[in-house]
């Protein structure tokens, strides 16, 4: 059930220049949130800014009662996120949103391929953990724009996630952008359910290279929300055949053909 | 709080207590069912309905300003069919207050919409002459004193459920529309809805939302919408409801010592899903704190 909840910070931490790990206190939403869900953070009290700040559940420890959010610094309310300390809390809204549709347990033969660009990698840690949880092969292909954009790695290698970066500059990985990334690992015949996140420009290249793969994918959307609940109607994502969907209810996860980018 | 009577009539319309949540801000009070009890309301105003399915207008919708947020939704809703098989049952079962906010390209859609609406559980209308985000009717229709008063004594005659016209704040003299609603035989007013605006990114030289322009609303528009508001309460005699950036009890009050009976509660629900209930309790609390038992004796008792 969504609810409402004050959670205290547990650590607030700078992992690259303009990317942070908010660790927050809150068992009752630990204990029920899926991977691909999301929350909307109150980042003040303030006015300004005004709007909630909707961030997906980066990782979760439902025996800790702890979840993590991954945010980049980018204008008023991310960057007023990264100046609360621990001790404060915020107050946040969730379980929001559908989160990712993960195989059956131990479906054998399984090969998740995880696809992240930017920032984008923020939901699809907690799809890793649970994937393997299930036993699902899982990869992960993540690019940025610079070495020091590419974050929590480790985190992925030590769930036993084989990972692949590239860089807009080359200064780790491939130089490229990481739908190439996917392009060259699938050449070698490999194949998998795809799970991706990242901006619109990347998913929509991505679209076309699944489709001509003929693989299935599953893609976490961005829209500009006010409520996160589905009453104000203003996140909306174009469908084929016209009209739209609702990022917020219907998504943030979408089958990759649900979707016109 | 058993001491105080919330309690207020609006042009017919019995409310339990004076906060009711805005059009479009609150779904159809379904999505919120999990923060409070939707009975404990005084009412839910549910999304602009239209007699066919829209769309809405294309991305962007939204953006947050300075204290507020522009949208430019539409009218994205499911139609009047729609609304009541699906949504009228739950609220009717729920026992909801519920007031239906009716948008039509033209007075004959207006009224059949009216027409359509004469439904058990549906305990009032309210007329949206006023949404600044449509291309035909909406806005056009609430700043002309002319149309006004065609489209509500037209809407009148195809209903008896009591009828609040809500008016838009996009217009020279507020008070003569007001007048002319009142005369066409409008049962309650209630205002504002937003204020036409518009948002641009410096970088890409382009406007921000998909609709180019929009309504504000939130915080930012309070002075605007308390000002319209007593100045409209002061020119009719019928009921008003305040409405414009409430976000707390205190803004309510201050409503309604301009003169307001009741009050909306919109964007902050975005912000604050259990908004509207925190305002009943604050409302409460003030009159007892104030030696009060009767919200009416608030009303419009600004000093000057
Ligand atoms: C479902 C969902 C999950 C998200 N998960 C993450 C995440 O895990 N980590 C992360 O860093 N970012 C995430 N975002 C994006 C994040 O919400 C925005 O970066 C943030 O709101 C920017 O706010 P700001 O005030 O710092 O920046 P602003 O200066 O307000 O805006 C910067 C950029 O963010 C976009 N943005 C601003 N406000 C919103 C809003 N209310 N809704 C959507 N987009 C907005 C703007 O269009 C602009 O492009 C997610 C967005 C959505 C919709
Ligand atoms: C996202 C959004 C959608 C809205 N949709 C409607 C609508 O369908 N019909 C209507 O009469 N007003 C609509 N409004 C206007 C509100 O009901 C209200 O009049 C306005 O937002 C001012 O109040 P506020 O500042 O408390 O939000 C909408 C407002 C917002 C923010
Ligand atoms: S953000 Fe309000 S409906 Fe999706």
């Amino acid at each position: 059930m969504i609810s409402s909840y004050d959670a205290a910070i547990l650590e607030n931490q700078q992992l690259a220049p303009s990317i942070w790990r908010l660790q927050l206190d809150v068992a009752a939403l630990a204990q029920q949130v899926r991977p691909g869900q999301f929350v909307q953070v109150r980042v003040t009290n303030t006015y300004d800014p005004f709007l909630r700040t909707p961030l997906s559940v980066h990782d979760c420890d439902a025996k800790a009662g702890t979840i993590a959010l991954l945010y980049q610094t980018v204008g008023t309310s991310t960057h007023a996120l990264s100046r609360l300390r621990p001790g404060a809390s915020v107050n946040i809204l969730g379980p929001l949103g559908n989160g990712f549709t993960l195989p059956p347990a131990r479906s054998n033969g399984n090969f998740a391929l995880l696809v992240a660009g930017g920032i984008g990698i923020a939901p699809l840690l907690f799809l890793a953990r649970e994937l393997v949880a299930k036993k699902v092969s899982t990869r992960l292909l993540y690019g940025a724009r610079t070495a020091a954009d590419l974050t929590g790695i480790d985190a992925f290698e030590q769930l036993g996630v084989a990972v692949a970066c590239c860089t807009d500059d080359g200064s780790q990985g491939l130089k490229g952008n990481v739908v190439d990334l996917l392009a060259g690992y699938l050449q070698s015949g490999a194949a998998g359910d795809v799970y991706a996140c990242g901006p619109t420009p990347m998913l929509r290249a991505l679209q076309q290279l699944v489709r001509s793969k003929g693989l299935a994918a599953q893609f976490s959307l961005e829209a500009y929300m006010a409520c996160g609940l589905g009453a104000c109607l203003g996140c909306v994502v174009a469908v084929p055949g016209g009209g739209y969907a609702h990022v917020c209810t219907d998504g943030p996860v979408f089958k990759e053909r649900e979707v016109e980018l | 709080m058993s001491t105080v009577d919330l309690r207020v009539n609006i042009g017919g319309l019995q409310l339990k207590n004076p906060v009711l949540t805005a059009s479009g801000t609150f779904g159809y009070g379904i999505e919120f069912q999990s923060f409070g009890d939707l009975n404990a309301l005084g009412g839910v105003v549910v999304k602009g309905t239209t007699l066919e399915p829209r769309a809405g207008n294309p991305p962007q919708r939204v953006v947050e300003t300075a204290a507020g947020m522009l949208n430019s939704i539409g009218l994205e809703n499911p139609g009047v069919d729609y609304f009541l098989e699906h949504y009228l049952p739950q609220l009717r079962s729920l026992g909801v207050t519920t007031i239906v906010n009716m948008a039509g390209n033209s007075v004959a859609e207006y009224c059949e919409l009216a027409e359509r609406l004469q439904q058990p559980g549906i305990a009032a209308l309210e007329l949206n002459i006023s949404c600044p985000n449509v291309k035909a009717g909406g806005m056009a229709f609430g700043t002309s004193e002319k149309l006004v008063e065609e489209v509500v004594s037209q809407v009148k005659e195809h209903s008896r459920l009591p009828l609040i016209v809500k008016l838009s704040p996009n217009v020279t003299d507020i008070a003569r529309i007001a007048q002319a609603a009142e005369a066409a035989g409008a049962d309650a007013l209630s205002l504002i809805n937003t204020l036409l605006g518009m948002a641009v990114d410096h970088r890409t030289r382009r406007p921000i939302l998909g609709n180019v322009v929009g309504g504000l609303s939130g915080p930012a528009i309070k002075p605007v919408a308390l000002r319209m508001v007593w100045q409209v309460a002061q020119a009719v005699q019928i009921p008003v409801i305040g409405i414009g950036g409430i976000m707390t009890a205190a803004d309510a009050l201050e409503f309604i010592i301009c003169g307001a009976s009741a009050i909306q509660v919109g964007a902050a629900n975005f912000v604050e899903p259990v908004a509207a209930w925190q305002i009943i309790d604050g409302i409460a609390a003030y009159l007892k704190e104030n030696g009060m038992t009767d919200i009416k004796q608030l009303i419009g008792s600004l000093e000057i």
